[in-house]
């Protein structure tokens, strides 16, 4: 009778062991459940895009006043830098031209633009004493080779452009710094009318 | 008189609101001063059929740290005797307007080319630009300066072939050369109609057939009518022996044409400069030579006098 009872309390106590596993399982399981509800973590994915836009940008500088005033002859000169970018690494050009021609005018008399030696090939800055001329010059590292860097002058040629910078695309940071010089020679033995004298150009810079 | 006011009400409404409204924005913008104004699209290249519209988006942005006053202009792009794109064909929102600093501006542009034109490459600029007044007061030389900006308008109406209207011609500057560099001159003829994109390479193959250098270039867009041209330089120390340059050049959306040239390379001067000093050495050689037996034949008599 007691081994009996004892067999019966063994399988109570297996049986109880048992149960107490399964509860102890079984809560497990609920918990990490109820952890999952309370602490739950979805994930979504979104696309962020933006587009970068071709461009081409250009500087505006200020007009240029010639310096020094000329005290009835003698030269007087000023520059303005344009700074010319793009984004396409295209091959791109500055030009230039003027409203009228001559170029340079008065309310009276004008001063004739820049005459070359062989017209349209700039060459060093040269006036006659009997003249009154007015040119330009370029430099910067894209500006065309002609001008030496900003020693060798032309003139102007009215409304017809006249490239004198270019380049494949490959900008600086910042971009590419274009120096235009100007360059106002009154000749010792011209009577040039006083006054101010005023010329308008244009500076071009597109893509191709 | 009740019904002429009303009448000329309806008249004034009529001409006030019947005009298209203009859609254009200007817009403040988050951007830096940058002493500078830009531009999109630097440049159209685009391809419509007769009859079909084409509509873009010009933006304008004031970036010079400073209000000013915008033009935008046609004119013709590089050489007046192309087809142009027509002033009716062209439409665009406003052509004058003011920008404050950091603000931009979207111009709805629309180019509409009727039926019945003939097909071809169609060329315009516009040309976007800033000014300031010139002050008269001034007591000094001025210039006045303008700024601007081109953006080519370049059309391809219908879908013309460029087809046989290339002409390419290739070739090594000379045909003999001592030494290097190599200099290659490649020039393409656009005869066709339209607008053509070109680029290529010039592959260099020695006498085994091996290729032994590659050279791309590109010629960019070219007019039709116009001829580009571009040199490419072969850098190599020292080549030597017989060469085969073949150009292939690409155009349009698959046409592509093949060029060969042949050139020799050898260092004539080097080579006589070596003949002379394997002479020179051999002459000296042949004089110590002379000594040497001498010198060994006075030894062996002197031995044998001994002896």
């Amino acid at each position: 009778m007691l081994k009996k009872s004892k067999i019966i309390i063994g399988e109570l106590e297996f049986l109880a062991v048992a149960w107490g596993v399964f509860l102890v399982v079984l809560f497990s399981a609920l918990g990490e459940g109820w952890e999952v509800l309370v602490a739950g973590t979805s994930s979504d994915t979104i696309n962020v895009s933006v587009s970068i836009l071709d461009v081409i940008s250009i500087s505006s500088p200020s007009d240029v006043t010639l310096s020094p005033d000329i005290l009835g002859t003698g030269i007087s000169t000023g520059s303005a830098v344009w700074t010319v970018s793009n984004n396409l690494s295209a091959d791109w050009e500055l030009e230039v031209e003027a409203e009228s021609a001559p170029a340079m005018n008065g309310n009276t008399d004008t001063i004739a633009d820049y005459t070359e030696t062989v017209s349209g090939v700039p060459e060093i800055w040269s006036v006659d004493s009997s003249d009154s001329e007015f040119g330009f010059s370029v430099s910067g590292d894209s500006s065309e080779a002609k001008y030496s860097n900003g020693f060798n002058f032309e003139g102007f040629s009215g409304s017809s452009k006249i490239k004198v910078a270019g380049g494949s695309g490959v900008f600086p940071p910042g971009g590419e710094d274009v120096t235009i010089h100007f360059k106002v020679e009154v000749g010792a033995d011209r009577i040039q009318d006083p006054g101010n004298y005023l010329a308008r150009i244009t500076v071009t810079a597109s893509t191709l | 008189m009740i019904k002429k006011i009303f009448f000329l009400n309806i008249v004034f409404l009529a001409f006030f609101f019947g005009q298209e409204a203009g859609a254009y924005q200007i817009e403040k913008t988050q951007d830096k001063t940058e002493d500078r104004f830009i531009v999109h699209p630097a440049k159209v290249d685009f391809e419509i059929r007769p009859g079909q519209i084409l509509e873009f988006d010009l933006i304008v942005a004031n970036r010079l740290g400073r209000g000013a006053e915008f033009f935008i202009k046609e004119e013709h792009y590089k050489d007046p005797n192309l087809p142009i794109i027509e002033p009716e064909w062209l439409e665009i929102e406003t052509r004058n307007f003011s920008l404050g600093n950091l603000e931009k501006i979207t111009l709805k542009v629309k180019v509409a080319v009727p039926e019945g034109v003939e097909l071809g490459g169609y060329y315009l600029a516009l040309v976007v630009g800033t000014e300031k007044k010139m002050h008269q007061e001034i007591n000094a030389s001025r210039i006045g300066l303008v700024s601007q900006i081109k953006i080519p308008l370049l059309s391809r109406v219908g879908d013309v072939a460029p087809s046989e209207n290339i002409s390419v011609d290739f070739g090594a500057r000379k045909f003999f050369f001592l030494t290097g560099p190599i200099v290659f001159s490649t020039k393409v003829f656009n005869q066709s109609k339209v607008h053509l994109n070109i680029h290529g390479e010039v592959s260099i193959f020695n006498f085994l057939g091996i290729k032994t250098a590659q050279l791309p270039f590109s010629l960019g867009t070219v007019l039709p009518g116009k001829e580009a041209a571009v040199e490419t330089s072969w850098l190599k120390k020292f080549p030597l022996g017989p060469y085969w340059a073949k150009v292939n050049v690409w155009y349009g959306k698959q046409g592509q044409i093949q060029k060969e040239a042949f050139f020799l390379v050898f260092p004539i001067h080097l080579l006589l400069i070596l003949l002379f000093l394997i002479w020179l050495a051999a002459r000296i050689a042949k004089k110590y030579q002379v000594n040497f037996i001498i010198e060994k034949k006075k030894k062996n008599e002197s031995q044998g006098g001994k002896n």
